[in-house]
């Protein structure tokens, strides 16, 4: 097959949660398009954006599950923590609450995701520097204590959204490399690509499947 | 909706049916009636397919044998009504057995013996994304339509709303997240629609609802024998797609597309919200429109229109879209037109055949045109050729299956209107019908001229 936007041997699954109106979809927005989106609507359920990247030599297409923010959705945007990869936790840092909520989201994403999720912590809107409500030191002590990364960006400017899910993918190929991540467990989140071969790939997963789900009773 | 994971899934037999294929061995047909809530289906099964299911399940979910046991074989004597009777009510028993045990979450092999594939939600949307985690790609990156049924989007619309993790399988072809992605890439879609059950059952797609949503990167939009106001949302559509075709959908007016996403389908309300910005061509054949009303603000950049195949009377206004260049108005009724250069801008292409046109006189003023398309109307006057005659661009004038050409000479007389730039030139033979090819001469317009006259006679 030739290259493009079809040569890629992984696929990542994330999911990006967090408070209302703190810049979620304007973040994955930012990052598929490379744009920014003044007028946003709210989030409805969930929403999808994908994109390819490259990671140490590697073409890994990201499968971007955008959560609703409001809390009536979340039965619906709950049951999309199964089976991701990478968790985006982000708040807002010219707003106070939705830094205080982070543990609860936190407790949500550990209870819901597997041990091997990649746990991103994200201040939004560091171009509002002004209008700070939390600062740096304290969002990076408490990313420290909880085991998370950390970083400050703007989906306004593009300042540092690459990088977060970049280095997020990075820290799952790392734990693909180093055998921690189980590629055939169902929910780790990541799938090899379909080979060119269709046929050949079906019994070949479908067997792999099979005997990991044996395997775990 | 038809979805296991709300409403109790049951199956019972409701029948027999005696193989009309094969009438030599007289099979016994076993018909089961599926049941989701309000959707039902049938399916066609005999002993033997129970038997190989029974196997399977025993094999793979362990079921337990003493509760749930096959009806005996019997090789001798097993056409008769007595025992074929006593089977099937022993067949229903097991099925209602294995429903009660397996119900909830069917196993692959009774997903497939139940035809769950084919109708349920979940189990339909596992098949889609197995087919598109595998030729998804390819079918992108090759610009071909991708054929959908509104049952398949209403079905994609109503698993985004579910509590349910996109993965609920053990096989991660089946991941909910593939055909999402494949919808948010997809350029081409096709949505054929359906007014007669789907397969045996009784679902009928036209009745479904549509969020056209998820589709992010939508080009080309084909819909066939849809139901228009059943597409509840276009959402990103609007700002993507560059060519719409509607065909066989029963629509009789334009609002009723362009607008098919609002409450009021006026066109004075509409606002810019319901702009289509990028659409260039528009082709609703083969419908029912009788009117057209000035669609200018809300497809401002509009190319190409083919309203063929409609019940149109009249042309209509097209003066507010400056860009338009080809319309197409083929197979209407349209007898009567005048000062058409009122009604149209820039155009360089009309296509009025097989319609009733009698006088040319409305075509006069028409300078921008170029082809000219009026076959099978009913212009019986050569003399009325002469209306064209100043038309300085025009190069192509299609006069085919018209009473005219049975008149003798009409030929030479049609073209010794355009003077010096025609000149008969020789016979040239297109779709079969042997036409002159009427040329040259370059004129002092740089035109030429190409006058296409079908030899045979004009039948009525």
């Amino acid at each position: 097959m030739s290259g493009g936007p079809y040569n890629y041997s992984y696929i990542f699954k994330y999911i990006i949660i967090g408070d209302m109106g703190v810049g979620k979809s304007c973040l994955l927005h930012q990052f598929t398009e490379k744009k920014f989106m003044a007028d946003c609507p709210h989030t409805i359920g969930v929403e999808f954006g994908t994109r390819i990247i490259e990671v140490c030599g590697q073409k890994i297409k990201l499968q971007i599950w955008d959560t609703a923010g409001q809390e009536r959705f979340r039965a619906v945007t709950r049951s999309y923590y199964r089976g991701a990869a990478g968790a985006l936790i982000i708040y807002d840092i010219t707003r106070r609450s939705t830094y205080n909520h982070l543990s609860s989201w936190l407790t949500d994403a550990r209870n819901l995701t597997n041990p091997n999720t990649v746990i991103f912590l994200i201040g939004n809107k560091s171009d509002l520097d002004s209008q700070r409500d939390v600062t740096y030191e304290e969002a990076k002590k408490f990313a420290d204590e909880n085991g998370l990364k950390f970083v400050e960006a703007s989906a306004k400017t593009g300042e540092n959204v690459e990088e977060a899910f970049l280095e997020t993918a990075k820290k799952i190929y790392e734990s693909i490399q180093d055998g921690s991540l189980d590629l055939n467990a169902a929910e780790s989140g990541v799938q090899k690509k379909p080979s060119a071969n269709g046929a050949r790939s079906l019994t070949g997963d479908s067997s792999d499947a099979r005997n990991s789900s044996s395997c775990s009773c | 909706m038809a979805c296991i994971l709300y409403d109790t899934l049951s199956a019972h037999i409701s029948g027999l049916v005696t193989d009309i294929h094969n009438t030599k061995d007289n099979a016994i047909w076993y018909k089961i009636q599926v049941e989701v809530k309000a959707v039902c289906w049938f399916v066609e099964r005999r002993y033997s397919d129970f038997e190989a299911l029974h196997k399977k399940l025993v094999d793979s979910q362990g079921i337990p044998r003493e509760n749930l046991v096959l009806p005996p074989k019997k090789l001798i004597g097993n056409k008769e009504p007595q025992f074929i009777e006593k089977r099937r009510e022993h067949l229903d028993i097991y099925l209602k057995n294995l429903m009660q045990l397996l119900g909830k979450n069917p196993p692959e092999d009774l997903a497939h013996f139940l035809c769950l594939f084919d109708y349920e939600i979940i189990y339909m949307l596992r098949k889609l994304a197995v087919d598109i985690f595998e030729k998804g790609d390819q079918v992108i990156q090759s610009g071909a339509p991708y054929v959908m049924s509104p049952y398949q989007i209403y079905a994609i619309n109503e698993r985004m709303k579910m509590p349910i993790p996109p993965l609920n399988s053990d096989d991660k072809r089946h991941d909910f997240s593939h055909i999402i992605d494949f919808c948010t890439r997809l350029k081409n879609l096709e949505i054929i629609g359906s007014n007669i059950p789907l397969g045996k059952s009784t679902i009928i797609a036209n009745q479904y609802s549509m969020d056209l949503s998820p589709f992010k990167s939508l080009t080309e939009l084909t819909l066939k024998i849809v139901n228009v106001g059943k597409l509840s949302q276009v959402g990103p559509v609007r700002h993507t797609v560059e060519k719409i075709s509607i065909h066989n959908s029963h629509l009789d007016s334009l609002s009723e597309l362009l607008l098919c996403d609002t409450l009021y389908k006026a066109f004075d309300d509409a606002g810019s919200v319901h702009v289509w910005p990028c659409v260039k061509w528009l082709n609703i054949s083969n419908n029912v429109i009788k009117n057209v009303s000035d669609i200018g603000n809300l497809v401002p950049t509009l190319r190409h229109i083919d309203l063929s195949y409609n019940q149109l009377c009249t042309v209509f206004n097209v003066t507010s879209l400056p860009y338009l260049e080809t319309i197409s108005y083929a197979g209407n009724v349209i007898s009567y037109v005048t000062n058409l250069h009122l009604r149209f801008g820039n155009i360089k292409s009309l296509d009025l055949s097989q319609n009733q046109i009698e006088h040319l006189d409305a075509f006069f003023k028409l300078y921008s045109l170029v082809e000219l398309n009026l076959s099978c109307n009913r212009i019986a006057c050569v003399e009325q050729v002469r209306h064209l005659s100043d038309l300085p661009c025009l190069e192509v004038l299609i006069l085919t299956g018209n009473p005219v050409a049975s008149s003798v000479d009409y030929r030479v007389r049609s073209l010794s209107y355009f003077g010096p730039r025609a000149n008969d030139d020789k016979t040239w033979d297109i779709h079969g019908y042997k036409y002159h090819r009427i040329a040259p001469a370059v004129t002092q317009h740089r035109r030429i001229i190409f006058l296409y006259f079908q030899s045979t006679e004009w039948r009525t």
